[in-house]
């Protein structure tokens, strides 16, 4: 008799996203991730292993979002 | 803390695909600088009101709504209330953060009509994107001489009658 498990894994990358401004992070923080000196700092924590990303949202959060993806050209309902 | 709430007409802007006229450009700017609030001081949080996040979500690809998920509250309270729209439910939320320990809440919005006559109390008020950028600007202007970001968001969204 034989028994037999099934398993499917699903590898799933998850990004937890936060903001902070340049000018509050250590300088040392700035210099290792290449970052300018003042302006929205976006920091992309990419999962599991945790790995930080720390780019300049030069655009602002609608420039952020658009770098990932151009909206879906779609109709927003009515209130 | 000071609980800002886009309406939907700044929303539509922020996620249009071509920004084209001056007040849409203002919408999009006020939401921007609530966003250098949050990212500035722990004491702000921009709330997505649950209806007005559900209809948004038609112009979101999944990479989008991870991030308004990680970066703003979805406040899912009033999503089922028989009735109840985008308004309502903006007024219902903002009812609700403001009876709560120091609370503030500031709606944005164009269409200041939808909110007149509205029996609100001293802890929310409603503000153009004009009104928030100006507002912005001057926090950042006064934030150095104040203890904490707290009272100097206070001065420039609550306190100062006009800017």
């Amino acid at each position: 008799m034989y028994a037999y498990t099934h398993y499917v894994v699903i590898k799933m990358a998850l990004k937890n996203i936060g903001i902070a401004m340049a000018e509050d992070l250590e300088p040392e923080l700035r210099e290792e991730h290449g970052l300018p000196d003042s302006g929205m700092i976006i920091i992309e924590t990419i999962n599991p292993d945790l790995r930080i990303n720390m780019k300049p949202a030069t655009d602002g959060i609608r420039g952020y979002l658009l770098s990932l993806d151009p909206f879906i050209d779609a109709e927003i309902p009515k209130d | 803390m000071i609980s800002f709430i886009p309406e939907l007409d700044i929303m539509k802007a922020v996620v249009d695909s071509n920004i084209d006229s001056p007040s849409a450009k203002c919408r999009e700017d006020a939401f921007e600088e609530l966003n250098i609030l949050l990212a500035k001081t722990q004491s702000v949080e921009i709330i997505m009101e649950g209806i007005l996040y559900d209809k948004l979500k038609v112009r979101l690809t999944k990479a989008h709504q991870n991030v308004f998920e990680h970066l703003y509250i979805i406040d899912n309270s009033a999503l089922d209330v028989e009735n109840y729209n985008i308004t309502k439910a903006i007024k219902f939320i903002a009812i609700n953060k403001a009876k709560l320990p120091k609370r503030k809440v500031v709606i944005v919005t164009d269409s200041l009509h939808k909110y007149s006559g509205w029996g609100y109390n001293s802890d929310i008020v409603i503000y153009t994107p004009e009104q928030i950028i100006k507002r912005s600007h001057l926090f950042h202007k006064i934030v150095s001489s104040y203890d904490s970001n707290y009272g100097a968001l206070l001065t420039a969204f609550f306190t100062m009658p006009d800017v």
